[in-house]
């Protein structure tokens, strides 16, 4: 909400600087979201009276005139502007000044005069959108003061009292412990009794507990004073009329929306309340046809709606220029009504935000008043007498909130006298209508409708008094064991094994594009998003994969040539039964190759690269040991592509990526992917409890053997049978060579492996080595038909 | 025989001497030690001598072999070095080479930031707590004095789940409800996680984003140690000496409710010059926990107290990487990733 330091200082009755101002607001939770500076800070943007307007001796669409701004001399300005004359208040920015889009004035000469300064327009003090001429401002501002100082401020949800000059005066009052007063409002009454003549009937008592309307006849609808528009400038509103701006003024000024009806318009004088009839259709007044439903609520007349209540008036029923007679409405609203018509209907007002939150019952016949006093002055015509005041019988009145004085120190851990949390709650209008020792019987005022439980006069204390003012301390916390959540056991450890793999971590949006999904063939049971931004993020990924493959894109069209990405993250899919089910899975994908240096030639990522990388993920998760088998996935290369598993349970599939399923991702290069759901690892990674053995002192007896096979044959199940039939004497065997040509016949291949053998208990003799080689050889010759390479 | 022995003895060192490498200083003891050679064959010509002789060259003997031991080995000590130097000298390499080359990743500066709030607040004896991202209106709302058709639903645009009424989590505050349903006080955990809102993606708005949560409940918990704990916090995180205030205001499951800022000094164009200002810089929110919250758990708010504070993970990492748009996060270009 905008504030303005001219208004705002017409409600504080206290002397208080600018710079307090804004430091209070911000102590009492009102919050600042910017300033625009208008004189106040600088002293350089200036009420200035035109004194003269002359002709400019070299440009005949310029002017050059003389500008009294309280100084001892008049400034010499030159002017393009047209409208402004002889006598007129204007502002002026002096040499120096900076304006609110950041334009600094300095001294020119214009067309061979220089100026002064600079008369402004409402759009270069971001005061209005008017760009067409000078701002005149009002005859009653003093010459020399600053034009004013404009403050945005951001009003929580709970506080629609501050919705208002008036009310953010009253906070600021409070913290000063002062209280603003409300002049009440004098009026001539000259007709009738007003009753005579509107009559109102509220059918929803439930939804309207008070409604208070007035007469007045013999308005002239026209242009409001200067005044009146330059003050609804300053809050971000335009003048429409002066019986609309008074509306708006009072609305401003004390926060409660009021409406103004033409009288005339409304059939047989009478005024309903009621609910809206399902489909009934309405139009507000600025040209929105509604189709209205049963929870809406309306006023209505003898015959049809003419205003939807709490939000906005009927196009039927509006103050025009021929109105002379105006039918005042000030009312209160249910909040949850006045809010799901706001939504229901995409409306937001300044009179729907709010009534929305909650506005002060008590403060109608107030707001009525100042309203017509206003109009009487303004508008002129003769005003009936009295004021119509439907109440809801069931009036609520809310008992005592209990404060207990020990729960302010048990709360804020702040030590406060009683009398201090009496002057405290006093000023904020509450009414302390009984006190013992223990605790006080707190009313709140009718202007806070958040106040209605003890928890809340604590926050009201702490707020006032001032969180400075709290003092700090540190809990006594005790943690748990272990901090972390059984998850990281395995994302931690695949986390690290990645990095020093040279993986770098990615982080994607959960929700992607259906369609794109589609095309990778994955659109089946896809947790959909209701009210997505944009068709982008309308489907939750059913896998980490093409996220991670996107961002494998992006780097390759940016010249990347070793692409080395992962992500843990989350995927989401419906199960069978439609319920949205949510996993972690790893997903780490390898394109391009290892850069060449001096020292190494450059080496392409292939399947065997992704495998070792998946292979050590696991070894740091503690699972040494597991099953290779194909893997048929569309998705993958139909070669090139396995799981790795233990039993049943599968681990992690690898493999090089369809160059189908990369053509749709624009991506012509060969990806290696590893996928890993996280939850069944994490199991295992937390079962792990290492053993230690005891290593052997005894020394190893190292064998190579090299054996030829059947290109066919499966190295895997060479090395099963190396391992099975080696017994407990081999320690280790490891594939040093694979070799195929030359002295290796067609179709065969060699395979040589480095063996060590070692005995827990003693130096191994040779003959012991050798039968279990034999024992080797002759179970691979068996199985495999290999034959020993000589 | 002993003037022969002295003779042995200048010849043998003369030899030594001329010994330019170790092998032909092996040759020199070879011919002047060896069981034929010289001074050997002067003992076995000592039985020709009386008694009274014998001892004495046969002492003499002794000494010149000994003598001629020392010079060898001292020989040898000064050839070896010289030989081992020359050998170094001549593996003479290129030190300005690069190092061998191997690629190191990195974690994202998100994780990064998020492993970083987890470790101050573990360290304070907070644990992690996580929960699904897919959230019903309960928990992510009811639960958290958020009822239907309240205003406070303005704060979070939320994203919900086509054909039902559950919803992405617009906070990890849901994860504090669940955590509190499941166990008894004391609670002291942090729920570092995504969350969700229906807000268009520019600059500083993303739809999806990181925060991490906090919750303290006990007895006896106050304000004070509200702002105890977030002070300790940012300075940890950001500096010890960062002035920090802590200022009013709203969130439905917190009442006093506070939104923290600190000092931070910014560079910024005023009147065309580029000037270092310092500007109050709004870090996170928190709040004593709502006794509203406290029955929607089951936990009698008489007897325990608490607090809650939460703050966005992008923001931290922004402010202290002078990151200024929050799509490079992710965007995942390799060349931002390998920057920290």
């Amino acid at each position: 909400m905008l504030v303005s330091l001219r208004w705002l200082r017409e409600h504080l009755n206290f002397e208080i600087s600018l710079d307090q101002i804004l430091q209070d607001l911000t102590d009492i939770g009102l919050e600042i979201e910017g300033t625009i500076d208008l004189g106040h800070r600088s002293g350089k943007i200036l009420v200035g009276e035109v004194k003269s307007v002359e002709r400019h001796p070299n440009a005949d669409k310029l002017t050059l005139c003389s500008v009294d701004v309280g100084k001892p001399a008049p400034l010499s300005i030159v002017c393009g502007a047209s409208n402004h004359r002889e006598g007129d208040r204007v502002p002026v920015a002096l040499i120096g000044a900076e304006l609110p889009n950041g334009m600094r004035l300095k001294p020119v000469e214009i067309r061979g005069v220089p100026s002064q300064g600079m008369m402004c327009s409402g759009k270069e003090l971001h005061w209005s959108d008017d760009a067409s001429g000078i701002l005149i401002l009002p005859p009653e501002w003093q010459v020399g003061e600053p034009v004013d100082f404009l403050i945005d401020v951001s009003v929580t949800a709970n506080r629609p009292d501050c919705m208002s000059i008036h009310g953010i005066a009253r906070d600021l009052a409070a913290k000063h412990k002062r209280k603003t007063h409300l002049a009440a409002a004098r009026i001539q009454e000259q007709l009738e009794h007003v009753e005579q003549m509107l009559h109102v009937s509220v059918k929803e008592r439930s939804k309207c507990s008070r409604y208070c309307a007035r007469l007045i006849q013999g308005v002239r609808v026209g242009p409001s004073p200067l005044w009146m528009i330059r003050a609804l400038e300053s809050v971000g509103l335009r003048s429409v009329n002066n019986v609309v701006d008074v509306t708006n003024y009072v609305l401003m000024e004390l926060g409660h929306p009021l409406h103004a009806f033409d009288a005339e318009m409304i059939a047989d004088r009478q005024i309903t309340v009621r609910a809206a009839k399902e489909g009934e259709a309405f139009e507000t007044l600025d040209g929105t046809k509604l189709t209205l439903t049963e929870d809406d609520l309306v006023i209505a007349d003898g015959k049809r709606a003419v205003a939807l209540a709490g939000v906005m008036g009927g196009l039927n029923s509006e103050v025009t220029e021929s109105t002379t007679t105006v039918a005042l409405e000030a009312a209160h609203f249910d909040p949850v009504t006045i809010r799901r018509t706001s939504k229901r209907h995409g409306i937001v007002t300044d009179s729907s935000q709010r009534f929305e939150r909650g506005t002060d019952r008590a403060m109608l016949p107030h707001a009525i008043n100042r309203a017509t006093q206003l109009i009487k002055e303004i508008c002129g015509g003769e005003v009936a007498r009295g004021t119509i005041d439907v109440q809801s019988s069931i009036t609520e009145i809310s008992s005592p909130i209990a404060l207990r004085l020990s729960r302010v120190q048990q709360l804020l851990g702040l030590n406060l006298p009683h009398t201090e949390i009496a002057d405290l709650l006093v000023h904020l209008g509450c009414e302390i209508v009984r006190a013992d020792r223990e605790q006080f019987f707190v009313t709140a005022p009718s202007w806070r409708v958040d106040l209605t439980r003890e928890i809340d006069l604590i926050e009201e204390i702490a707020r006032i008094r001032g969180y400075d003012q709290i003092p700090v301390s540190l809990p006594a916390v005790v943690g748990q064991p272990r901090a972390l959540p059984p998850q990281s056991e395995a994302t931690g450890p695949l986390t690290d094994t990645l990095v020093a793999e040279g993986f770098h971590e990615v982080l994607n949006f959960g929700f992607t594009c259906p369609e794109f999904l589609a095309s990778l063939g994955l659109a089946e049971n896809l947790v959909m998003i209701r009210n997505p931004l944009t068709r982008d993020f309308a489907a939750m990924r059913p896998s980490v994969l093409p996220s991670v493959l996107s961002n494998v894109a992006h780097n390759l069209n940016r010249g990347a040539s070793d692409v080395r990405l992962f992500e843990i993250g989350t995927a989401h899919a419906k199960d069978d039964g439609g319920t949205p089910r949510e996993w972690t899975e790893l997903c780490a994908v390898l394109c391009g190759s290892t850069p060449a240096t001096w020292s190494s030639p450059a080496r392409a990522h292939g399947f065997h690269t992704i495998k070792g990388v998946a292979e050590r993920c696991l070894q740091a998760l503690g699972i040494a040991q597991c099953q290779v088998r194909p893997l048929e996935d569309p998705r993958f290369h139909p070669k090139r592509a396995a799981v790795l598993c233990q039993g049943p349970q599968v681990l992690a599939r690898i493999g090089e990526l369809h160059p189908d399923f990369l053509a749709t991702l624009e991506i012509e290069r060969r990806v290696c992917a590893l996928e890993m759901q996280i939850e069944p690892l994490v199991e295992r990674a937390r079962a792990r409890r290492v053993k230690c053995r005891e290593v052997s002192r005894h020394p190893s007896v190292d064998r190579d053997i090299a054996v030829v096979v059947d290109r066919s044959t499966q190295a895997g199940d060479l090395l099963d049978s190396i391992t099975r039939s080696g017994g407990d004497l081999l320690e280790s065997a490891r594939l040093f060579d694979l070799y195929e040509g030359e002295g290796v016949p067609e179709g065969k291949r060699s395979l040589a492996y480095a063996l060590v053998f070692r005995a827990p208990d003693r130096t191994l003799r040779e003959e012991e080595v050798q039968r279990v080689i034999d024992s080797i050889l002759s179970t691979l010759a068996e199985k495999h038909g290999a034959e020993l390479r000589q | 025989m002993c003037r022969q022995l002295e003779e042995i003895q200048s010849e043998a060192a003369g030899a030594i001497a001329a010994a330019e490498t170790v092998s032909a200083l092996d040759d020199v003891r070879a011919r002047h030690l060896a069981k034929r050679g010289p001074i050997q064959a002067v003992m076995k010509m000592m039985g020709n001598l009386s008694a009274e002789e014998r001892p004495i060259v046969g002492a003499a003997a002794n000494r010149v072999r000994d003598a001629i031991t020392a010079a060898l080995s001292e020989r040898r000590g000064l050839l070896a070095r010289a030989e081992l130097a020359a050998q170094l000298e001549a593996e003479t390499i290129d030190i300005t080479l690069p190092g061998e080359e191997r690629s190191v990743g990195s974690t994202h500066p998100l994780t990064r930031t998020m492993n970083e709030v987890t470790r101050i607040f573990t360290a304070l004896g907070f644990s992690v707590a996580t929960g699904p991202e897919i959230e019903d209106d309960w928990h992510n709302f009811e639960a958290l004095n958020i009822p239907p058709d309240h205003p406070a639903r303005d704060m979070h645009d939320t994203l919900y789940l086509e054909g039902s009424d559950l919803l992405l989590r617009t906070h990890t505050s849901p994860v504090q409800i669940r955590a509190m349903q499941s166990q008894q006080p004391p609670v002291a955990i942090i729920c570092p996680g995504k969350v969700f809102r229906h807000d268009q993606v520019d600059q500083t708005h993303s739809p999806m984003f990181h925060q991490v949560e906090g919750l303290l409940v006990d007895r006896g918990v106050t304000f004070g140690h509200l702002k105890g704990v977030l002070e300790e916090f940012i300075h940890a995180f950001f500096g010890p000496e960062i002035p920090v205030r802590f200022r009013p205001s709203f969130f439905p499951f917190t009442e006093p409710s506070a939104e923290v800022d600190m000092l931070l000094k910014t560079r910024r164009s005023v009147g065309g010059q580029v000037v270092e200002v310092e500007e109050w810089c709004e870090i996170l929110g928190c709040g004593m926990v709502d006794p509203a919250v406290f029955e929607a758990v089951g936990y009698d708010p008489e007897k325990w107290t608490g607090f809650a504070f939460g703050m966005g993970v992008e923001r931290l990492a922004m402010i202290r990487h002078g990151i200024t748009d929050i799509r490079t996060f992710f965007e995942n270009d390799i060349r931002f990733l390998t920057q920290l």
